[in-house]
């Protein structure tokens, strides 16, 4: 069954109901996941990182309901990011302070650098890209036939050799190369359909 | 050619093909469109393997998404137990190594942070740094690699234990203590530097101390090599200068100003001062966390601290001179190296002059006489003694005179008398010359403005007897058995050992069946048993013990110690059957012997120590009670070692189930015990796990709890975590766990008593078991029938 794809840009304009809760929640569905990973990459535990994605997707709904955000002046994705490495940042300070008050060492030294501005956008792209990719396999898994599908799992993630693959699922070894290159190609074909400057959908949908 | 399979172009396209096959099939790619297209497919491919990877990890269901936020299961080898840590580069990881077994700390570089090569470098620096330091007080490091998604990681020792001042806050440390833990993080940091290395960022978070109490110095991640070394990666300008490096109430007020050029070892030497000043006045010296960054850099640069006298009137004298000269402003106003900081902490500790004061000869005798009262008194007494046998032997000069005189009128005896007259004063003019000679030290002098010790008195005295007692081989080999016998009491096991050989030879060649030759033969086996030389201690006390029934078993109170040490060295070769049967016989010589009941007291204790340890609990009853009321006759008023009797004889009852009796002990023993011993001593804990295993007995687990945990902290901290003594607490704790059912902590003290009992025999050995038998009773509760089954095979194996 082909899975229906919503857009990103409907998802948004449901967004301007501020009583439209099924909305919402595809809203934090497609891009509360990336936000608290990238959080997590800038040193923050799960508590704070979660705040993080929350205040980050509070702050961006505003913001586009006042009409602030302008597709056509950058990315979706640069956007999100700028708020969230504010927020970031800002729950680093605020937990840093606590610490202090609290007569704890907030961190020091190389491993509690706080990654600069280059580094946190890369560190950004990936885990937008991750996302991506995330939902172009859920999608993959709606279009194969399960042996396709473990055969595949076998050997890119669990890294079996197709001999071991082939001798486990009972197949013979060209199944199980011609199952790993049909999904990576149509991964490929579905990441490329993917427009960069909207974004994932939804993980519900999957 | 037909066109190749998908696997074989796979193969083609990963250059994983030999050159002849890889031809072939390139001559058939160039020239069939199919295959072209198929070629380019793998290769793109291929290329997304690794994202796709990293995706199918955590993507897809909710369970995923959970799943997607937990450490990773592997990391190279390491299995990853817990997250430790999280900062912007990376995370620390509780990871557990399968070879070796043993846990460790796992630093991991988030992915994608080196964009620009520094995270990278700074990393290595790290690795590099840790590998060439080898410290006990140093966290070490084992190995690095790179996981399966090509993050950088290593492998580290991991800490468990509390910062430098809260575990001194949490143990209540007195000073002297605090110093001494102290002095060791001078030790470690002063290794570093020798080997090149400065830490700058020393804080109390960044010294750890451990479960046996040793300090471990942590967080190479600043570091900075003294010289340009090929080993540690240089840094860039970018690593350097571009920010602020340390923690701010730490940083020395060259790294406040940011000039790395400035920075040396004795930047450590104010960061160890602020170390010190927190953890003996229990705040820093300048409260910059609440000031705006220029306004904290001119406080440290500018203001002086308050006194730490002010704050804590102990820090006050010597120590407050050597935390000043520690927190200099400029670095040449401060220990030139944090070995000297750490020597100058010891002296504070001997009570020796401090390098940081000017010695004035009015401070140096100060600081004698309230170093050493005692001693100060007994040298005191001993250059009285010298300046008496200066009078004895013009006395006997004297006397030899008048014997000589009345030998000229008296003719045959006279002669005969005047010699042994003369021997005697010749005798008693080299013990004067000897113990002028070893007094000469203390002379300003010899001393050069030093100030000397008791110590370098006694081993100036131990290497002039050679020298100056040639003619009088008695008062040689008597001289040589007490330094022997001082020495061994100082712990100098190794110096006692030595002198006291020497006297045996002495008095051997003198008279070898002497009570003299046996006293010093049954000291020299003790002597040889502390330095784990059981086969000749073994051969002197048996010596010892021919020697004495040569003299018709006159002397038992001498034969009975050497009993006692035949049976400890047979304790220490694990022959406890040996060890009993040794103590078996003390016992009864002493029961035989019309004043061997002063000694009674402890061989009882001993031996019922030895029955307890293989669990005949019973048969040492009577024993204890027996040593109870021989001390109540021979020592009524030895309070202390009552109570010792009582506390074991508690234990032993609460071991056999007589719980009134020992409740009613232990009653009356723990809270004595607390009111006169410090709360960190061994003796305490005897009585806590004591009073401990009455209340399991009496199936109250929940009032067993605390009094075991503690007693547990405090073996722990007393003889290390995997001592038999922390082991008997923690199985006694785990028992007391499972019966209240808290099974998440009891398994994680049982893992823990199953790993630090893995390798260990004789009563450590019947922990063990005990532990499996307890770890399947924990499978059992948890309805976990493999695990059970799994500890049951173990037990079967033991």
């Amino acid at each position: 069954m082909q899975v229906e794809w919503l857009t990103t840009t409907t998802v948004l304009a449901s967004l301007r109901d501020y009583h439209n809760r099924a909305a919402w929640d595809d809203f934090v569905s497609r891009f509360h996941l990336p936000i608290v990973r990238f959080a997590r990459s800038l040193g923050l535990g799960d508590v704070d990182a979660q705040d993080v994605a929350q205040e980050t997707l509070i702050a961006f709904a505003e913001a586009y309901r006042a009409g602030q955000y302008d597709r056509s002046k950058g990315r979706l994705s640069k956007w999100l990011f700028g708020i969230a490495y504010r927020q970031a940042l800002g729950q680093r300070r605020r937990g840093a302070r606590q610490t202090a008050r609290q007569g704890g060492d907030p961190g020091t030294g190389f491993w509690a650098t706080v990654p600069d501005e280059a580094t946190a956008t890369h560190s950004w792209d990936r885990e937008w890209e991750q996302a991506l990719l995330e939902a172009c396999l859920r999608q993959v898994r709606h279009e194969v036939a399960p042996v396709t599908l473990r055969a595949f799992e076998l050997v890119i993630q669990h890294a079996r050799s197709p001999a071991e693959a082939a001798a486990e699922l009972g197949v013979s070894i060209k199944l199980v190369y011609n199952a790993k290159h049909r999904i990576l190609k149509r991964i490929r074909e579905l990441r490329a359909a993917l427009d960069d400057s909207v974004g994932p959908p939804a993980a519900a949908m999957g | 050619m037909i066109c190749p399979d998908l696997d074989e172009l796979e193969q083609y396209a990963s250059n994983e093909m030999d050159a002849g096959s890889s031809a072939q099939i390139r001559r058939h790619v160039e020239g069939c469109p199919a295959c072209r297209i198929c070629v380019s497919d793998v290769i793109e491919n291929l290329r997304i393997v690794g994202p796709v990877r990293q995706a199918l990890g955590h993507a897809g269901t909710a369970a995923g998404r959970a799943s997607d936020l937990e450490p990773p299961t592997m990391i190279g080898p390491y299995r990853v137990i817990r997250e430790l840590g999280r900062g912007g580069m990376g995370v620390v990881y509780e990871a557990e190594q399968a070879e070796p077994n043993r846990r460790v700390a796992l630093k991991v570089l988030h992915p994608g942070m080196d964009t620009d090569g520094r995270s990278e470098r700074m990393f290595r620096r790290e690795v590099q740094t840790l590998g060439r330091l080898r410290h006990v007080g140093i966290a070490t490091i084992h190995e690095a690699g790179r996981a399966s998604d090509g993050r950088p990681y290593f492998a580290m020792e991991l800490v468990s234990g509390a910062s430098l001042t809260e575990h001194a806050r949490r143990a209540e440390l007195p000073l002297t203590q605090r110093l001494e833990l102290f002095r060791r993080v001078c030790d470690a940091v002063a290794y570093a530097h020798q080997r090149g290395v400065i830490h700058r960022d020393l804080k109390p978070s960044n010294i750890l101390v451990d479960v046996t109490g040793q300090p471990k110095v942590l967080d190479y991640g600043l570091a900075k090599a003294l010289a340009p070394d090929d080993a540690i990666p240089a840094l860039t300008g970018n690593d350097e200068t571009a920010r602020i490096q340390g923690t701010l109430p730490y940083m020395s007020p060259e790294q406040v100003r940011g000039v790395p050029a400035e920075i040396d070892v004795r930047s450590d030497v104010y960061s160890l001062g602020v170390v010190l000043y927190e953890l003996l006045c229990g705040q820093l010296p300048y409260r910059v966390n609440r000031l705006q960054l220029a306004e904290a850099a001119r406080t440290i640069c500018e203001d002086a601290p308050v006194r730490p006298s002010a704050l804590s009137p102990a820090v006050r004298g010597d120590l407050e001179t050597v935390l000043m000269k520690a927190l200099g402003k400029s670095p040449d106003e401060r220990y030139s190296s944090v070995a000297a900081l750490g020597e100058d902490v010891e002296r504070v500790l001997q009570n020796l002059p401090v390098l940081a004061c000017a010695p004035t000869l009015g401070y140096q005798l100060r600081k004698l006489v309230s170093r050493h009262p005692i001693p100060s008194a007994l040298v005191a007494a001993l250059v009285l003694l010298t300046l008496g046998s200066a009078v004895i032997t013009g006395i006997l000069y004297s006397q030899a005179s008048r014997h000589l005189e009345r030998a000229r009128h008296a003719e045959a005896h006279a002669e005969q008398e005047a010699q042994r007259a003369l021997r005697e004063a010749e005798t008693a003019t080299m013990v004067r010359d000897y113990l002028v000679n070893v007094f000469h030290l203390s002379s300003p002098d010899a001393a050069r403005g030093d100030t000397v010790t008791a110590r370098q008195l006694l081993d100036h005295a131990a290497s002039r007897i050679e020298s100056d007692l040639t003619r009088a081989p008695e008062m040689r080999a008597t001289l040589m058995f007490t330094i022997g016998r001082v020495y061994a009491n100082l712990g100098l096991y190794a110096r006692a050992v030595k002198l006291l050989e020497d006297a045996l030879t002495l008095r051997q060649s003198i008279d070898p069946a002497a009570r003299e030759t046996a006293t010093i033969s049954a000291e020299l086996a003790q002597a040889l048993l502390k330095v784990g030389d059981l086969a000749r201690a073994e051969q002197m006390s048996r010596e010892a013990l021919r020697i004495l029934g040569l003299r018709g078993g006159v002397d038992m109170l001498h034969t009975s110690m050497v009993l006692g040490t035949l049976a400890d060295i047979e304790q220490l070769r694990g022959n406890l059957p040996g060890a009993e049967a040794a103590m078996y016989e003390q016992v009864e010589l002493l029961r035989r012997t019309p004043n061997g009941e002063v000694g009674l007291p402890r061989a009882l204790n001993s031996l019922g120590g030895m029955l307890a340890e293989r669990g005949a609990f019973a048969e040492a009853i009577p024993l204890l009670e027996e040593s109870l009321a021989v001390l109540a006759r021979v020592e009524p008023n030895n309070h202390l070692t009552r109570l010792k009797l009582r506390g074991n004889l508690a234990w032993l009852l609460a071991n056999c189930g007589r719980n009134d009796e020992a409740d009613a002990m232990i009653a009356e023993v723990l809270p004595e015990r607390r009111r006169i011993l410090p709360p960190q001593h061994p003796t305490l804990a005897t009585s806590l796990v004591t009073a401990g295993l009455i209340a399991l007995n009496r199936g109250k687990p929940e009032d067993a709890e605390p009094m075991l945990r503690e007693a547990l902290t405090i073996r722990e901290a007393a003889f290390g975590a995997a001592s038999e003594p922390a082991c008997e607490a923690r199985g006694f704790l785990a028992q007391c766990l499972l019966d209240q059912h808290k099974l998440g902590e009891a398994q994680a003290a049982l893992l823990d008593s199953h790993r630090l009992l893995a390798s260990t025999t004789g009563s450590m050995g019947r922990m063990r078991t005990e532990c499996l038998q307890r770890l399947i009773r924990l499978s059992e509760l948890s309805g976990d029938s493999e695990a059970a089954s799994h500890w049951r095979s173990r037990l079967d194996d033991e």
